[in-house]
């Protein structure tokens, strides 16, 4: 566990460091940017359209998937990371999110990928 | 007719900015063929930025972690289109739209993002109504959006059905009163 947690911290040094730039670019630009996007549409309507029943998708279309990816993730972290705590852990693992997955039927879709 | 070899097609009637043409690297590889495993998923960095909101800020996030997010979520966009898509061709429609999309979280169980959905649908057609052609409308120009609210309301749950309809939006979380889009008569 310690291994993880040392690779973790210089990850979060890397990507704090790039977060700090950002932020001070956030900052500067007078808090439009923080509103922005966080997922990139081009890459969300590629992997729509990898499915070959689709054929067009409109930009509101990505745009609310895009939007509910983000909910998306931020529920399935949210639920993954009780299970952190009550294992009396600081770091988010893989077996967290194993664990929550029986624990909400909206999750039901995602038996098969964690394996 | 078509000036950009047949790859841009414009339907009648649709509610945007049809995305039959794509704007950058995508261009160079034909619709429906296998993706590269780099670009089936989200990048991992974003992916671990939005996970980093949902949880303490002492905590970490281990990588297999962040990649197994990475999986969920290309799983979570096909499935929704996909289902998308079979209404889509039930009605007879070529063009998934934003209802198309709601319709099918709601079918799916994921009924409780329709609502912070809806609204956030609502600004950016309000905010994109600016911009003639729509095409600048989709980064950047959600300025009235905000995150937090918006997913409080997600958390809290308080939209119900009865209360919001697409005239009168009010929500309020319950830490404090953010009241939108009243209108009266």
């Amino acid at each position: 566990m310690a291994g993880v947690e040392e690779m973790e911290s210089q990850t979060d040094d890397k990507e704090n460091s790039s977060e700090k730039i950002v932020k001070t670019k956030e900052k500067n630009s007078n808090q439009d940017s923080e509103k922005l996007m966080k997922l990139p549409l081009s890459r969300i309507k590629s992997i729509m359209k990898s499915d070959p029943d689709v054929t067009l998708a409109s930009q509101e279309a990505v745009i609310t998937i895009a939007k509910a990816t983000e909910l998306f993730i931020w529920e399935l972290s949210k639920d993954a990371v009780h299970s952190t705590l009550q294992s009396k852990r600081k770091t988010l693992q893989r077996k967290d999110l194993d664990c929550i997955l029986d624990t909400r039927d909206c999750y039901l879709f995602l038996e098969g990928t964690l394996d | 007719e078509s000036f950009m070899g047949g790859q841009y097609v414009m339907e009648g009637g649709g509610d945007g900015e049809e995305l039959g043409a794509t704007e950058n690297d995508d261009d160079n590889r034909g619709d429906n063929e296998p993706l590269r495993e780099q670009d089936r998923f989200l990048p991992i960095a974003n992916v671990a930025r939005i996970m980093k909101k949902s949880i303490p800020k002492t905590g970490k996030i281990a990588k297999d972690a962040k990649e197994t997010v990475q999986e969920c979520v290309s799983e979570f966009i096909s499935f929704i289109t996909s289902e998308a898509s079979e209404r889509c061709h039930q009605e007879k429609r070529k063009t998934i739209n934003g209802e198309d999309i709601l319709f099918a979280m709601s079918t799916l169980g994921f009924d409780s993002y329709v609502e912070p959905l809806k609204q956030y649908l609502q600004k950016y057609r309000e905010s994109s109504k600016g911009d003639k052609g729509g095409s600048g409308g989709a980064d950047g120009t959600l300025e009235d959006l905000a995150e937090e609210s918006f997913t409080q309301s997600l958390s809290t749950g308080l939209l119900t059905s009865e209360q919001a309809n697409s005239q009168n939006v009010i929500y309020a979380p319950y830490s404090g009163a953010i009241a939108q889009n009243i209108s009266f008569g």
